[in-house]
């Protein structure tokens, strides 16, 4: 009975104005049969967590094209283990360098992706970490 | 199984935010166990205000809910709100982007915002949006803000869910005769033209106002036309005014009682749909009688409609 939509919030944390890359995914996502809550620019670490609670999401992707990333996704990453959301999956896109893609999937995040990658892996690589 | 509804349901009613965010889930999925959750939840459900926001893609729905939740929740009213955006016929999926407007409301507390796709729901509302009310009210919630897209004609079913519904509209869109003709101008209590910092406002508020005038006389409630800039806040304290004015109407009027009972008649005759659908279409689907009925109505043997009546009695 019944059938599970899989649910993604897409959020651009900080003063970030590049938005094309999330709106990219979001629409990508919506186009692979995706719920995708997008909350638009300019989000608090704060904000996006609780937003991601009361949507019940599967997924919270973020994306960061400024060079703020280290901090505010990170700040995310933690909110998201003080409150007990780990099972939430935690992605991210964007211009991240190699270094930095290895710190914050030290702290949480399942996977980063850089300039370039197809939408088509994104899209399997969520079903596939959703469904099993 | 048995144990997850308990949990979901005790978590609800002791006001738990993770517990209404996961029930919604539940519910919206049509988890087995749904019934089940609904009906343990059902005893605390405590009616509550319901405010409806209707109107075409784009003319500022989300922004003015978002100054009206802002406005409410400022006087400790705790604030239910459901955006339904639609879900894209081609692919099944959505982007749901009314929170984009909304955003400082996130983390506020006493205030509970969900996005809900249309998921095929014609007229933009699913019995699953009904059943979100009703775990609203047993989480506890002032009122319920609901905003949903005006797609035409099949709009008309927020009339059936909300006790007050804005209409809003904007200029230059093709809100013209056309549009207002096609069913809006009777399900509105209250008309919204945002955008009125655009060309052509005044002369769709009085369009407006002389179409509402020819509406059926003998009401006690006489639909306000209102201009609005919401991106500037301007007048959106007045649109707040009407709806509690017509809030204040229908308690007098003893209209309330009536609006609620046609809510639980709609929901039931929902569910209900539902459940004909799931006991006598989906077991027929694909049958050799199915197949053998398509092969004759194919062959213009016998009517479809000849067919539904066969099938129907052939099925109990
Ligand atoms: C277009 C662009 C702009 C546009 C933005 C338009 C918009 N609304 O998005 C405009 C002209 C406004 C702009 C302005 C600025 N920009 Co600019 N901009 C770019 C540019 C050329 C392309 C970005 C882009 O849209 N790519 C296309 C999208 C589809 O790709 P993407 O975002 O990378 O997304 C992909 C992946 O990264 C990943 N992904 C991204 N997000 C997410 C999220 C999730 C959840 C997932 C799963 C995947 C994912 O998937 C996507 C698909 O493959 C880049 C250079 C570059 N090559 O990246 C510079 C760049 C990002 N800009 C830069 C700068 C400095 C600026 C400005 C500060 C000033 C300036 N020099 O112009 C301003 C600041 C604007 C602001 N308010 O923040 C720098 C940033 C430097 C840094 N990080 O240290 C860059 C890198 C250029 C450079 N080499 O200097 N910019
Ligand atoms: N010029 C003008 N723009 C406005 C006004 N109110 C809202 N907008 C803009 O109109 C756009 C749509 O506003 P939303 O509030 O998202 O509209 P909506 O009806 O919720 O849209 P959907 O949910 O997508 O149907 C935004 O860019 C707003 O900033 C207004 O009074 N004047
Ligand atoms: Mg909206």
């Amino acid at each position: 009975m019944g059938e599970n939509k899989i649910r993604v919030l897409i959020a651009k944390p900080g003063l970030d104005g590049h938005d094309r890359g999330a709106k990219v995914v979001a629409q990508a996502l919506r186009d692979a049969g995706m719920e995708v809550i997008y909350t638009g620019l300019r989000r608090t670490p704060d904000q996006i967590v609780s937003a991601a609670v009361q949507e019940d999401v599967q997924v919270i992707g973020l994306s960061s094209l400024s060079g703020a990333h280290n901090h505010l996704f990170k700040k995310v990453a933690e909110l998201l283990q003080e409150k007990g959301h780990e099972d939430i999956l935690l992605i991210g896109g964007g211009i991240i360098p190699e270094k930095d893609r290895k710190q914050l999937e030290d702290v949480g995040f399942d996977r980063i992706f850089s300039p370039g990658t197809s939408t088509e892996d994104i899209v399997s690589y969520i079903k596939e970490k959703v469904n099993g | 199984m048995g144990n997850q509804v308990n949990e979901l349901a005790r978590g609800i009613i002791a006001g738990e935010e993770k517990a209404l965010a996961k029930g919604l889930t539940f519910i919206e999925n049509r988890k087995s166990g749904y019934r089940e959750l609904l009906d343990s939840i059902y005893p605390e459900v405590r009616s509550c205000p319901i405010w409806g926001l209707t109107g075409a893609p784009g003319v500022g729905k989300s922004t003015i809910t978002n100054y009206l939740v802002d406005s409410l929740a400022n006087r400790s009213e705790r604030i239910g709100v459901i955006a339904v955006d639609p879900t894209s016929p081609f692919s099944g999926g959505a982007i749901l982007g009314d929170r984009v407007r909304m955003m400082d409301l996130a983390g506020r507390e006493g205030i509970f915002i969900r996005s809900m796709a249309s998921r095929g729901a014609l007229g933009g509302l699913s019995p699953a949006i009904m059943d979100a009310v009703s775990l609203y009210q047993a989480f506890g919630v002032d009122r319920i803000l609901v905003e949903t897209v005006g797609v035409g004609q099949s709009e008309t079913d927020i009339v059936s869910l909300a006790d007050t519904v804005a209409v809003i509209m904007m200029p230059g869109t093709g809100d013209d005769v056309q549009t207002i003709k096609a069913g809006l101008l009777e399900i509105g209590d209250i008309f919204a033209v945002n955008k009125a910092d655009l060309e052509g406002a005044e002369t769709l508020a009085g369009l407006l106002q002389s179409m509402l005038s020819s509406r059926n006389g003998d009401e006690k409630w006489v639909p306000p036309v209102i201009k609005l800039v919401a991106s500037q806040g301007q007048n959106l304290d007045t649109l707040l005014e009407k709806f509690l004015d017509h809030q204040k109407s229908l308690e007098k009027s003893g209209q309330k009682e009536k609006k609620e009972k046609m809510r639980n008649e709609m929901a039931l005759k929902m569910h209900l749909q539902a459940r004909f659908q799931d006991l006598y279409l989906g077991p027929l689907l694909g049958t050799e009688d199915w197949e053998k009925a398509i092969k004759s109505i194919n062959r213009r043997e016998k009517s479809p409609a000849y067919w539904a009546e066969k099938l129907i009695s052939r099925s109990d």
